[in-house]
């Protein structure tokens, strides 16, 4: 039940968001259409408001239709599910198949029928669920019992194929939340590396460019982030050596910053661009936090965390190999983008600091490739001055390119160093009492200062933007 | 063609993939029932309940569990490895023979199953796993679906009653519950319709 709690959470929101999106863009963008002379001043209020009455009408609409469908669904499931013996065989599957093609047969009737538009969607999303509630009740039928993710797997990619054939988002959402439920079962059930994820989410990954759907960037790139923390989680307890957790944490570390720059290569393009600031988003939270992780002394020794173990060792072959094939894909994505900025005289302060940044960065994994724990202390001092030169070049970046959740971003991991930090150099050197007394004054005034300089910025922000 | 045309072709086409994907299960287990071997196995159920598809019957046999000292290729699997079971007819109940990581090619009845749990234990010394002695193996046929609060009588028979399933495993070692026994005789038949 929790699964399909989800699902419905998930679909809701998403619903309610495109919407909102639309007449959130339009909000943004009118001011510029005004000034161009394409919208007369007088006509962008009354286009304002028809955009946003018409929006929420749709989206309450298609929000109940969706429940609707959702739960229409859910009782057609818990209904067979009690096995309702009195019911023959043939009976119970021509009542399945029925309610699917029926469902089908629906929404091709809303979709000739402008006015029933709204209902298209949801029966579209009834006739998945009716497909999902159809495997599970043959599956109970037929006895047959597979190894069980597979259903949900097949589920998953009947979703996919009706979003892709019918350019359904209720479908892309169920089916990307279905691919999330069957690779978190893979991994959490079955305790394993589930890397086919892969293979589907670049499916779903497709589909949404394909349809220009850049708002599914947030629920895709959920995915992905959920999975590589599986993922690092499954390594973590899989690899035993005393420096797993530094080499790996820096090697997811690479996996982030590629996304990160890879981001920043989407925007420049015309096509992309649009999905650019979610993808940075999204990977900037994960790498500094990655980065984070790196920056506690007693991970870089490792003495916290391999009793009996002493301090880790250099890395060994696996690791140097792996680390240097991800610091080259990181680097080749930062010589991309340099050169598209250059051939697009582009090029910006925040440019040629950052990539100041992604140097001692690189420089600072490699060498910490080669060092062993009795140097943690000296690497930590290195990995410090970075995060917090990385989270102020995010700040500065952030207001560059006009976004407030990359300001944020900044902001919020700077706190979270500077209270690190504090509780590394002051627990064991000051009595409790005062550690907690000067560390709830630092606090307060660490925030007052913080949230200041964001205010200031944001206010910048959105000046230049008017 | 017009784009209503196109609509009803996609449409068609969805509609054609996910029923064919649902009739391709129920063939696909048909076939087995219909052109496999009939294996009588020995169990012992317990009785869970299945969130979306109701009550079932977990049935335990004795074959799930194998010894690796019986069978030393079992020795080097892990978890999620296929493993082939040949089986030979007992009285009454037929038996594990041999196992191999790879399917026979000769006609002798085997059931092909996923390792689902290895007793090992970890060697500090050594820095590597050691197999112990069982490794449970799951053949796809450790379901029996029953109508909801009727499992007990599978999993608690009356006294002097006892339990057996007889399978269908095809040529590829895939297997189906056929029926289930009470004492010998058939009480539960599965049928396609």
């Amino acid at each position: 039940m929790i699964e399909l709690s989800l699902l419905l959470l998930i679909l809701v929101v998403s619903f309610s968001m495109r919407g909102r999106g639309f007449t959130r863009g339009l909000r943004r963008e009118l001011p510029k259409w005004v000034e161009a002379g394409l919208v007369a001043p007088e006509n962008a209020p009354r286009i304002l408001a028809h955009a946003a009455a018409r929006s929420q009408r749709h989206s309450l609409a298609s929000m109940f239709a969706i429940l609707g469908a959702v739960l229409l669904g859910v009782g057609v499931i818990t209904f067979f599910a009690a096995n309702w013996q009195e019911m023959p065989k043939i009976a119970k599957l021509l009542v399945l198949f029925g309610v699917m093609w029926a469902s089908f047969a629906m929404a091709a009737w809303s979709v000739a029928h402008a006015s029933r538009g709204w209902l298209s969607e949801s029966m579209l999303l009834l006739a998945v669920l009716m497909f999902g509630a159809n495997i599970m009740l043959i599956a109970q039928i037929y006895h047959i019992d597979a190894h069980y993710p597979d259903g949900v797997l097949v589920w998953s990619l009947g979703a996919l194929l009706v979003s892709w054939l019918l350019a359904s988002p209720a479908a892309f959402v169920a089916g990307l939340s279905l691919a999330m439920l069957w690779s978190g079962m893979e991994v959490i059930d079955f305790a394993r590396m589930h890397w086919p994820f892969l293979i589907v989410l670049a499916c779903f990954a497709l589909l949404a460019v394909r349809q220009n759907w850049p708002r599914f960037a947030h629920l895709l790139m959920l995915a992905l982030l959920l999975w590589s923390m599986s993922t690092y989680v499954y390594f973590i307890g899989e690899l035993r050596d005393a420096g797993a957790m530094v080499y790996l944490t820096q090697i997811f570390f690479l996996f982030y910053l590629a996304l990160f720059l890879g981001g920043l290569n989407l925007e420049l393009s015309e096509r992309f661009a649009d999905w650019a600031g979610t993808v940075c988003q999204y990977a900037a939270v994960a790498g500094l936090a990655a980065l984070w992780v790196l920056t506690f002394p007693d991970v870089l020794t490792t003495r916290a965390f391999v009793a009996g173990h002493g301090m880790r060792p250099a890395a060994d072959t696996v690791w140097i190999v792996t680390s240097l094939l991800m610091l080259a894909i990181v680097a080749g994505l930062a010589l991309w983008h340099r050169r598209r900025t250059l051939n697009l005289d582009m090029r910006e302060v925040w440019h040629v600091w950052g990539e100041g940044i992604l140097v001692l960065i690189l420089a600072c994994l490699v060498v910490n490739l080669f060092v062993s724990g009795s140097h943690g202390s000296l690497m930590a001092i290195g990995f410090n001055a970075i995060f917090f030169g990385a989270t102020l070049w995010l700040i500065y970046a952030g207001a560059h390119l006009d976004s407030r959740n990359l300001v944020n971003l900044g902001f919020m991991f700077f706190a979270a160093g500077i209270l690190a930090r504090y509780f590394d150099f002051f627990w064991k050197l000051l009595d409790r009492s005062f550690f907690f007394m000067a560390g709830g004054i630092l606090l307060i005034l660490v925030a007052g200062i913080l949230d200041r300089k964001r205010r200031q910025m944001m206010a910048e922000m959105k000046g230049g933007e008017a | 063609m017009n784009r209503q045309s196109s609509l009803v072709l996609r449409m068609g086409i969805a509609v054609f993939v996910l029923t064919l994907v649902l009739f391709g299960m129920i063939a696909r287990k048909q076939w087995t029932l219909n052109t496999g071997t009939p294996v009588v196995l020995e169990t012992k159920p317990v009785d869970p309940r299945s969130l979306f598809r109701g009550d079932y019957v977990r049935l335990n046999y004795t074959i799930n569990t194998l010894d690796t000292a019986a069978y030393p290729a079992l020795s080097e699997v892990k978890r999620g490895d296929v493993v082939c079971v040949a089986l030979a007819p007992g009285k009454p109940y037929w038996q594990a023979v041999s196992v191999s990581t790879a399917c026979p090619d000769t006609p002798s009845v085997f059931l092909k199953g996923r390792v689902d749990r290895v007793s090992r234990r970890w060697n500090s010394e050594t820095r590597k796993y050691e197999a112990t002695s069982q490794v449970r193996v799951k053949y796809g046929v450790e379901n029996y679906f029953v109508p909801e609060g009727t499992g007990r009588s599978i999993e608690r028979p009356a006294a002097g009653e006892k339990i057996s399933i007889e399978v269908a495993v095809d040529r590829f070692g895939n297997a189906g519950i056929r029926a289930v026994l009470v004492n010998g005789i058939p009480r539960y038949i599965e049928t396609l319709f």
